[in-house]
């Protein structure tokens, strides 16, 4: 059963059937006072022989009572059962803000009959209405303001046409990534989850011209996920990067045309909220894009870091090969005594260190890829990385050298942009260069902005400090 | 602090006061600090003279390593003994010519020939007084006379002060004792020209006179018949009842129940073993010592139980105050040395802690005590081979049996602290030894006040005797 | 002081193993601290009450001086015994009641980390340090003795 105490300072309980009720939590310390005096012996026993008056039988025992029997299997013997609503991990549902940007680059998507693209959408965005994870569903269009398009799905979806994207207004001739970032991550706060639709690219005649350009944009994006992560240390944004037919306009970032028909063009959605939210979103069955596209997203990333307490770790109790005593007061940090041991001729000392990545949002390959990792001293290499079954981790990082090097060792994993972000980035905008309509332009300096916003410069998810002593 | 001179006149003399010396060892109470012991024997090799004076040389170079105030608790030997004289004999001049030659019979004038021919036998006049007047007090008589001439006499007056007294041991069955007494006291009593006469005019004197207690096997070639000895006795007695009567108290003791000893007439051969009547005799000194000054008392000795084998429970209680408690003990640290066959006696912890090693063991202190102890032991064996014996002590050695040792006291078992209740024999003496608190001076006082206060309290609680 | 006395028993470890040794000093598979019972300090209190307590019977008690190097000796492995005997029933029971947490009972593939002989280890090492700690305790304590300070050598 998962207890949780929420900011009304009330316990909920949730078992496996839903959310059981909630008691205030004063009540329920009065409650315990009972039980400890003995008074109460059990649960069942609540209801029917209370005697002592400074316990007081109401409503709250009642939901005690009712507590007890979210655990398990429900014992219809025991009077009456709660009412189950729905399978959900969330304490509060979430709201959804759809945000589809409606500048002239993304007609294309729109332009002739259903696409991947609307198709994708509306598949996508109609699962998590359903899901039963979220609230509600609020639809936007958004360029240079959001233009809010009520919550009937199916209308919103119908109304993708350039003719539609045109009427809603707004300034559709150019964009600012950037700010259009800085207004969906304002409509955001802890109990919504925005989902911004977008081609992600910038046109240059919102600033100066040249490479000076993108390093503005990635500063921009930088500063605005910043403030807003300042005031909301838990927000974190993933990326899927798609593919859609786009027929029509193709604008480079100077606004020069070319016309495309039919051309697999990448288009990105972001989904920006709280790291909690947004985990349940991409891992849930029911909403996880993977599984509900008919075609699956090309790319993906998330952005977020992972603060010790997010990801807790420690050392194995004994190492794989060679020797060492745990500390005693710091026992899952802290080693001494350690020691190689000899095998066919050669020294090892081989051992594990246990990490809990749970709360990431970056999928597992990026973890099982040794060259996500960098360790603070060369002498001691990741061998392996293994997925562990454990409840409290869910990853093993095998480490092995062939001396004791007494001292502390960072094991950290890199914050870096995905090799598939350089693939995808444009710098250039010159349409004449093969492969540039694959890509989009100032990617790098779009998604590297939020990035930079993440990491704050040192480049590390997170990292991992044990001490090694050879006594 | 008074002296206590005793006078031992002759062989019995001698015998008495070896019984007192083996007493006093022992710790027996005397109120004298001080004894100063006189032997007067013309027999100049007198094998018991000098067991006698040996033994008290051994005494004293005993007590002279020994301190005896009041933070030491050890009581053996606790009296002094004093060499007066050298090898404690008064001498008697002119005793190795016969008494013929001696009276100068043949200076004599007719008249005064024929006067001492009747008087003395042709034997008395032949004979050869070396080894003294061989039971012929009439010849004693005679030459004893010229003792209060010597030098050392005087010495002896000189050293008298006021508060001491004077003790006379003497057989009335020999021919040393039975004249010498009669003249000693003589002299004591009314010589003017010894220094401080008035003061031993008037000291109290008491004596004890030994009535026959053994006889001697018959031998032709010797002079001595035991048969002769009651009709003496007979003629000295008639002689003391009008002659004797200016002491302050005179013991009498005798026993019927005698032992034959080898007939021999003197000299070193003439070696008596110890007998009871002589420990009984050395009581007599103490109690004359221990009580105060009375006139014209006269006592005897008697025993509780008539047995011819005396144990402690035999003799009277006055006796065994005296004797039981400090003869047990002393009898327990003798046997501890003789019979705990030590490898290295300072290989125990009791002697490790007062730092007692083995050059202290072969010290001449211990191997003077040790001889006086085994000659202690050698003078229980002899007073227990008589035909009254003398037996308070097993004295065959039984190291499983250590505190059956006293006949007629059975051994008490101790129960706690549990030291002493797991140990036994020569375990809980050592034992004992080794719990025994601090003692402190040199080591032969070590020594014997750790000895003293453990076989004190062994034979308190252990038998019973305190 | 727990810590000084469970580095000495841990001297020993080699005799039960690592795992054992964990357990020993309180280890928590929950939260993977050692934060339960430091075994080692019982261990140690009990060694050291037995070995001064037969200390004090035979040099103050008994005080015997018939005490010789060799009964000494048999009194020293009698404690060892003694001390053997009750941790190895302890640690057995330990074993058999659920006292020893899973973590340290089998490793990840199910394979048994602690086994009966290594209760046994830990009797021995017990027993060791027991007659250690009596004869460091005899040394310190029989100067006073009367009758045995001898024992087993001056």
């Amino acid at each position: 059963m998962n207890i949780k105490l929420d900011d009304k300072e009330r316990i909920h309980a949730i078992g496996k059937y839903g959310v059981c009720g909630y008691v205030p939590a004063v009540q329920a310390s009065q409650l315990v006072k009972c039980l400890k005096k003995g008074k109460l012996t059990y649960t069942k026993s609540i209801i029917y022989m209370i005697k002592s008056n400074t316990c007081h039988f109401s409503i709250l025992l009642f939901s005690i009572f009712l507590l007890s029997f979210c655990s398990g299997t429900v014992k219809t013997d025991h009077g009456p059962s709660p009412k189950f609503t729905s399978k959900s991990k969330l304490v509060i549902k979430p709201q959804i803000n759809v945000f589809l940007e409606n500048s002239g680059s993304m007609f294309g998507y729109v332009n002739g009959g259903t696409s991947d693209f609307q198709s994708g959408i509306y598949s996508y965005v109609s699962n998590i209405k359903n899901s039963g994870l979220i609230s509600s569903i609020k639809l936007n269009y958004i360029n240079s303001k959001i233009i809010p398009q009520g919550n009937d799905l199916k209308e919103f979806i119908l109304n993708l046409t350039p003719y539609s994207f045109k009427k809603k207004g707004g300034n559709l001739a150019s964009t600012d990534i950037p700010d259009l970032f800085d207004k969906v991550l304002k409509t955001t706060d802890n109990k919504s989850v925005s989902i911004l639709i977008t081609d992600a690219i910038s046109s240059y005649s919102i600033s100066s011209r040249g490479s000076k350009a993108l390093g503005l944009i990635r500063s921009m994006m930088k500063d605005n996920i910043l403030s807003q992560k300042n005031a909301n240390p838990n927000l974190g944004i993933v990326v899927y990067q798609l593919n859609s037919e786009f027929s029509g306009t193709f604008y480079d970032p100077m606004n020069r045309m070319r016309k495309l028909v039919k051309k697999q063009r990448p288009f990105y959605i972001f989904l920006i909220g709280n790291n909690e939210y947004l985990k349940e979103l991409i891992t849930d069955s029911k909403t996880d894009i993977n599984l509900v596209l008919g075609s699956k997203p090309e790319n993906y990333f998330a952005f977020g870091d992972l603060k010790n307490s997010q990801s807790p770790y420690a050392i194995g109790r004994t190492p794989m090969i060679g020797g060492y005593d745990l500390d005693r007061e710091k026992s899952k940090t802290v080693i001494h005594n350690a020691r190689t041991r000899s095998m066919n001729g050669n020294e090892i000392f081989k051992f594990g260190i246990n990490i809990d990545l749970k709360k990431s949002l970056l999928d597992n390959s990026y973890f099982m890829d040794k060259k996500n990792y960098s360790v603070s001293n060369p002498n001691y290499q990741i061998v392996q990385i293994n997925s562990s079954h454990s409840n409290n981790y869910s990853h093993q990082i095998v480490m092995q050298s062939k001396i004791i090097f007494s001292g502390p060792l960072t094991i950290s994993i890199k914050n870096q942009l995905p090799g598939w972000i350089n693939n995808m980035n444009d710098e250039n905008g010159n349409f004449d260069v093969p492969g540039v309509l694959d890509k989009t332009f100032g990617l790098k300096a779009v998604l590297g902005g939020i990035m930079d916003a993440y990491t704050n410069g040192n480049g590390q998810l997170s990292s991992y400090t044990i001490e090694i002593n050879k006594n | 602090m008074s002296k206590l001179y005793i006078f031992g006149i002759g062989g019995t003399g001698s015998r008495v006061l070896k019984a007192l010396t083996m007493m006093l060892a022992s710790g027996v109470k005397c109120n004298f600090n001080t004894i100063v012991p006189i032997i007067i024997d013309p027999d100049a090799a007198a094998a018991d003279v000098s067991r006698s004076t040996n033994l008290m040389g051994k005494y004293i170079s005993i007590r002279n390593e020994l301190d005896y105030t009041t933070n030491h608790k050890n009581k053996f030997f606790q009296t002094n003994i004093e060499e007066l004289f050298q090898n404690f004999r008064l001498p008697v001049k002119n005793s190795n010519v016969s008494f013929g030659q001696y009276i100068g019979v043949n200076t004599m004038s007719s008249e005064n020939k024929a006067l001492t021919n009747m008087l003395f036998s042709q034997d008395n006049l032949k004979a050869e007084m070396e080894v003294g007047f061989k039971g012929n007090p009439n010849i004693g008589s005679v030459v004893l006379n010229q003792f209060s001439e010597t030098g050392e006499f005087k010495k002896f007056a000189n050293d008298f002060c006021d508060g001491d007294r004077v003790f006379i041991i003497s057989s009335i069955f020999g021919g040393t004792g039975a004249s010498g007494f009669p003249l000693l006291l003589k002299t004591l009593r009314s010589d003017k020209t010894m220094p401080a006469f008035a003061l031993i005019n008037n000291a109290p004197i008491g004596a004890i006179t030994v009535l026959p207690y053994f006889k001697v096997n018959k031998d032709d070639d010797s002079v001595i018949d035991s048969s002769t000895f009651i009709s003496k006795t007979k003629a000295a007695l008639s002689y003391y009842e009008n002659n004797i009567n200016n002491l302050n108290a005179l013991y009498y003791i005798a026993d019927e129940d005698t032992t034959s000893y080898d007939n021999k007439e003197g000299g070193i051969e003439q070696k008596n073993k110890a007998h009871f009547v002589e420990l009984a005799a050395a009581l007599a000194i103490l109690d004359f010592a221990n009580s105060p000054v009375e006139q014209g008392k006269y006592k005897e000795y008697g025993i509780e139980n008539g047995s011819s084998e005396l144990c402690f429970s035999d003799l009277g209680n006055l006796s065994q105050q005296y004797l039981k408690k400090p003869l047990s003990a002393f009898m327990l640290m003798s046997k501890y040395f003789k019979e705990n066959g030590f490898s290295d006696i300072s290989n125990n912890d009791w002697a490790k802690d007062v730092g007692l090693d083995t050059s202290f063991f072969s010290s001449q202190f211990f191997s003077n005590l040790k001889t006086l102890q085994e000659e202690f032991i050698n003078w229980l064996n002899e007073m227990d081979n008589q035909t009254r014996k003398f037996t308070p002590f097993e004295l065959m050695p039984n190291s499983s049996k250590v505190f059956d040792y006293v006949k007629d006291v059975p051994e008490k078992s101790i129960k706690w602290p549990v030291w002493k209740a797991v140990a036994n024999n020569y375990d809980l003496v050592n034992a004992y030894l080794n719990h025994s608190d601090k003692v402190t001076g040199s080591f032969p006082q070590k020594l014997m006040d750790l000895f003293y206060t453990e076989t004190e309290s062994l034979i308190n609680e252990k038998l019973n005797i305190n | 002081m727990g810590t000084f006395i469970g580095d000495i028993y841990c001297w020993f470890e080699g005799l039960f193993g690592s795992s054992m040794k964990d357990f020993l000093w309180g280890y928590d598979c929950g939260s993977q601290s050692f934060i339960l019972t430091n075994r080692y300090e019982i261990f140690g209190l009990v060694a050291f009450i037995s070995t001064l307590i037969i200390m004090l019977i035979y040099y103050y008690v008994i005080s015997s001086p018939k005490s010789r190097w060799w009964n000494w000796l048999i009194v020293g492995l009698l404690v060892g015994l003694g001390n053997l005997l009750y941790a190895v029933f302890s640690c057995s029971s330990w074993l058999e009641n659920g006292t020893i947490q899973e973590c340290l009972l089998h490793d990840s593939n199910g394979n048994p980390l602690i086994f009966n002989a290594d209760c046994w280890g830990v009797g021995i090492t017990n027993g060791i340090i027991a007659f250690i700690l009596f004869f460091i305790i005899s040394m310190m304590g029989k100067w006073w003795s009367k009758g045995a300070k001898h024992v087993p050598f001056l």
